[in-house]
């Protein structure tokens, strides 16, 4: 009896259980998941924006700027070779120089939209917008902000003081900043700013101040949340870039412009402009009717037809996403993505391939990533309302090919969700990104560049490592651009 | 045959011995004619007593002192004595104690008399220098202890130097005849014995206030032989022909005995016991000399209260059950004392020829266990729950790890089910500490001993009966503590 005890009290002090152990057990998880900072509220995951790792870490292989769209919030995250992120937050000075605080000395507003505008590497000017910018009492009205943050990424420590802020947005319109890009569209040497508020689309020369607005059709429609769609691109064959602003309009028919500069060739006296050159209405090219959300998520795609111009994936909940194919004149049919409906009916799943999910608010959200390592990417839609699991409504991510035997529009390659049913709270997908992992730079052994999904949701930023397949389950995606795995 | 008859009968009356207690008997076959002088001695001391019993203190010591004239026994000097104390007369009263003791030197209370002159003669001192000053407030009277008169016993044999015993031979001797002297106030059996003559036994009542006078004669007795038994240890117990029936004597031994063969014991503890066959010759005397060796071995006695059922343990090998008597080599011995549900007594004893030793016990309780029982149960349920909750933890541990090298699986770092496993391990590992902790107290009831079992030792030696010295060295046991007991004799 005596050695019995004796031997279990030693058991127990020798060894024991360490708590520790779990501490490090998910450091190879496939998804690596980034919480709410302090200082965030709950819009954690709605505005990412992948740029370069610093030149000075290495070991780096990735990093994400992301913000809170309903507080003033700023982080960057660096993904570490095995993909865990190490998160620095701005602090309230850093805020300050943004000319935001948390208590109204400055101002408040969340930054709803982030593009990558000039600069080398890791360093660079990065457009913040704030559309809800509210100015410190007595100093302005409401109308909104863009701040030019300079990025010296390669520091040791991100410097997020060195912020510029431009003029605020003009005092007739609302929500400047809603949506912010960068692009060469007047012709310039360099990138130029573009930035939406509620009615207008500026394009803002960053080297020589000159700035054009929109003059179609001389207001947009009221955005129907604080969130505009916009992308860039080659779509049309003037040798230029065009920008593309979504147009969603609730209970009627939404839109999508093509907005070119250059004289309009309706209006050929007035000086060179931003004017539209298309007005892409929802197609139905299988008697499809009209749908309101056409054009809330839109993304520029790398041509597809083989007609040098970029194509526009244009997501149209809630039940479906197009391709269109430029230069959008009809001659080659849009491409339907849905998300078909799936029941699960007494626990036998009935999947019916004609219907798509109405429910699911398919389409909120699209971006392209290579998942696989093919070197074409694949579309990401988000289904906003999808019921993810044993969570309802939690939202989800699916993947499919543009193009080959396996992109019917209808079987995703993929579907992501947040696999935490617990700490769900929903609107899985309301931020996607495309995350370079530089494997070639942080792994010893010199792996292969990957491209990996982020999604956000409310209170956190998920990137995925690795996918289950669906549309060819025997040819699981395995892709994991992590150096342990190469 | 008639004649034989008569004529024994004769000599059975002529051999009677008389008793003369001139009171009550008046009926001696064979006395002498009274002592004029004897019977007013006799008379002064009984009116002397009257007197002193009406406390008229100075009538009864010139009484006491008349008698003494008419007869000079020592009795009445010392009763003349008391009453001058008692009348206050203490140089009178110094006079007469010490008269006493000159009379008879051998008196047994002669300590005591001397001891009641000198505190006489410290009162009749003058008080010192130093005492003056306190004449104001003069010291008290001195008190000294009660002192009363005492009888007169006179016995007288024929013929004289007779031995005389009191109640019991065995007590030895008590004087030779003549003897005269005070005896207590009680009955009392007198034993005559004389070489070569029949043993007699008389039983008198001594008083303080009268003269006891006792006359035997003793009837000669040709057909018993005549035995002494010496030794070289004095009081050693005398047995003839069975032991079973006790001792009849103690060294020196004298007495009859029927001619034949007889066993003869002389035993003493601590001795060997001596056995001899001797024959007794009629109407011869015989002197045994016996010699006692010292037995070569020690006696331990354990035992004492609540001791019942106990084992003896001596150098580690079972000796009795208590209480018990067990011999010793000599030399030094480990004892323990083991009894169920009580700490264990243990000592060291050195142990000489013809000791007795005892072991008067005094055990302690074990104390008890049920609190390191119930600590052990709790300890097991504590290290049994903190198993299962450990493996719980493995087997989180182990679906997590198999989850994520599962293709068909996204694992999220958010896994709510880390923290799910961290619990089961806290959780082990404090039913782990609670294990141990709970393990060790168990450990220490287990271990825990109550105070240690003790003994009164006492030794001595038979050959020299008074109690030895001890001294009790503590030591420890594997399971307790005890006290070793060495003497050195």
């Amino acid at each position: 009896m005596r050695r019995t005890i004796l031997a279990l009290s030693a058991l127990a002090l020798a060894g024991g259980c360490d708590p520790g152990d779990f501490s490090s057990l998910l450091n190879k998880a496939p998804v690596q998941y980034i919480s709410a900072p302090g200082g965030f509220g709950s819009n954690v995951g709605r505005t990412l924006l992948p740029l370069a790792p610093p030149a000075d870490k290495p070991k780096m292989a990735a990093r994400l700027l992301f913000a809170g769209t309903d507080q003033p919030s700023l982080a960057v995250a660096d993904f570490d070779d095995d993909g865990k992120a190490q998160v620095q937050t701005a602090s309230s000075d850093d805020l300050g120089a943004l000319g935001l605080s948390a208590d109204q000395t400055q101002g408040q507003g969340g930054i709803s939209s982030a593009a990558w505008l000039s600069g080398t590497g890791a360093n660079g000017t990065i457009l913040l917008g704030i559309p809800d910018f509210v100015p410190p009492q007595g100093k302005g009205l409401p109308s909104g902000r863009v701040a030019f943050l300079n990025l010296v990424g390669d520091a040791g420590k991100v410097d997020f003081e060195s912020a510029q802020i431009p003029a605020d947005g003009p005092v007739t319109e609302t929500h400047f900043g809603l949506a912010v890009a960068s692009g060469r569209v007047t012709q310039t040497a360099a990138d130029e700013a573009i930035i939406v508020s509620d009615s207008a689309v500026h394009v803002l020369g960053v080297t020589t101040g000159a700035a054009v607005s929109t003059t179609c059709p001389g207001s947009l429609p009221t955005p129907l949340d604080l969130h505009r769609s916009l992308a860039v691109g080659n779509f049309l064959p003037n040798g230029n870039q065009e920008i593309a602003i979504g147009l969603p309009v609730k209970g009627g028919a939404g839109q999508v412009f093509i907005l070119q500069y250059g004289i309009d060739p309706a209006n050929p006296t007035a000086p060179a402009g931003l004017f539209c050159a298309r007005k892409i209405g929802v197609p139905n090219p299988a008697g499809n009717p009209a749908v309101g959300g056409f054009g809330t998520a839109l993304v520029a795609v790398e041509d597809q037809n083989g007609d040098g111009l970029a194509e526009l994936v244009v997501g149209a909940p809630p039940d479906r996403a197009y391709l269109l194919f430029s230069p959008f004149d009809g001659s080659t049919a849009p491409k339907l993505f849905t998300k078909v409906r799936v029941e699960t009916i007494s626990g036998v799943t009935i999947v019916d391939p004609n219907t798509p999910d109405g429910a699911s608010e398919f389409g909120q959200r699209v971006a392209l990533v290579d998942i696989d390592g093919d070197g074409v990417k694949e579309l990401a839609v988000t289904a906003l309302q999808a019921d993810a699991g044993r969570t309802p409504k939690a939202g989800q991510v699916l993947i499919y090919k543009l193009s080959g035997s396996l992109a019917d529009g209808k079987t995703p390659i993929a579907v992501v969700n947040d696999s935490n049913p617990i700490a769900n709270t929903g609107f899985f997908g309301i931020g996607l990104a495309d995350l370079e992992f530089n494997s070639s730079r942080a792994c010893a052994n010199k792996g292969e560049d990957a491209h990996v999904l982020v999604v956000g949701d409310d209170l956190g930023i998920f990137t995925f490592f690795r996918f289950a397949g669906v549309a060819d389950p025997k040819k699981s995606i395995v892709l994991d651009p992590r150096c342990f795995a190469q | 045959m008639e004649r034989l008859l008569k004529s024994a009968l004769a000599a059975a009356l002529c051999l009677v011995s008389a008793v003369v207690v001139p009171e009550r008997m008046g009926q001696a076959q064979e006395q002498t004619a009274p002592d004029p002088d004897l019977q007013a001695a006799k008379a002064q001391f009984e009116e002397a007593q009257i007197l002193y019993l009406r406390e008229l203190w100075d009538d009864a010591a010139a009484k006491f002192l008349s008698a003494y004239d008419k007869k000079p026994f020592s009795s009445f000097l010392f009763n003349a004595a008391v009453a001058f104390e008692k009348a206050k007369k203490l140089d009178r009263a110094v006079d007469m104690f010490q008269r006493y003791l000159d009379k008879d030197p051998q008196a047994r209370d002669a300590a005591d008399v001397k001891t009641r002159i000198d505190s006489l003669k410290a009162l009749l001192a003058p008080p010192p220098p130093a005492a003056k000053t306190a004449e104001k407030a003069p010291a008290p009277a001195a008190v000294l202890p009660t002192i009363e008169t005492k009888g007169l016993v006179i016995i007288e044999s024929k013929p004289t130097g007779a031995t005389i015993y009191l109640d019991d031979k065995s007590k030895g001797t008590f004087a030779t005849t003549p003897w005269q002297g005070s005896l207590e106030p009680k009955p009392v059996k007198l034993i005559f014995e004389a070489q070569g003559f029949k043993p007699e036994e008389r039983e008198i009542l001594p008083r303080t206030d009268k003269v006891v006078e006792i006359y035997i004669s003793l009837s000669e007795q040709h057909f018993l032989g005549w035995i002494e038994v010496i030794a070289n240890v004095p009081g050693a117990d005398v047995f003839i022909d069975r032991q079973e029936i006790g001792a009849i004597g103690k060294t020196p031994y004298t007495g009859h005995l029927k001619p034949g063969k007889h066993m003869l014991w002389v035993a003493r503890p601590g001795y060997q016991t001596s056995q001899k066959e001797i024959t007794v010759e009629p109407g011869t005397a015989t002197t045994h000399t016996i010699t006692l060796e010292t037995v070569d071995y020690a006696v331990l006695k354990a035992g004492g209260k609540e001791s019942q059922g106990a084992e003896l343990m001596v150098d580690g090998i079972f000796a009795c059950i208590t209480p018990c008597e067990h011999r010793l080599a000599p030399g030094e011995h480990r004892i323990v004392v083991q009894q169920e549900g009580m700490e264990a007594y243990a000592g060291k004893l050195t142990a000489n020829r013809a000791d007795e030793t005892t072991l008067n016990l005094q055990f302690s309780p074990k104390p008890p266990r049920t609190k390191a029982w119930a600590y052990a149960v709790l300890s097991a349920a504590s290290f049994s729950l903190g198993i299962w909750r450990g493996v719980a933890g493995m087997g989180v541990k182990d679906q997590i790890n198999k989850d994520i090298g599962n293709p068909a699986r996204l694992t999220n770092s958010n896994d709510p089910r880390t923290r799910t496993g961290q619990i089961d391990y806290i959780e082990a590992d404090v039913l782990f500490g609670v294990g141990a902790i709970t393990g060790l107290l168990s450990l220490w009831n287990f271990l825990e001993s109550g105070p240690p079992s003790t003994a009164a030792v006492s030794t001595v030696n038979r050959t020299t009966p008074e109690p030895k010295n001890l001294s009790l060295v503590p030591f420890g046991l594997p399971d307790g503590a005890g006290l070793a007991a060495t003497g050195r004799f």
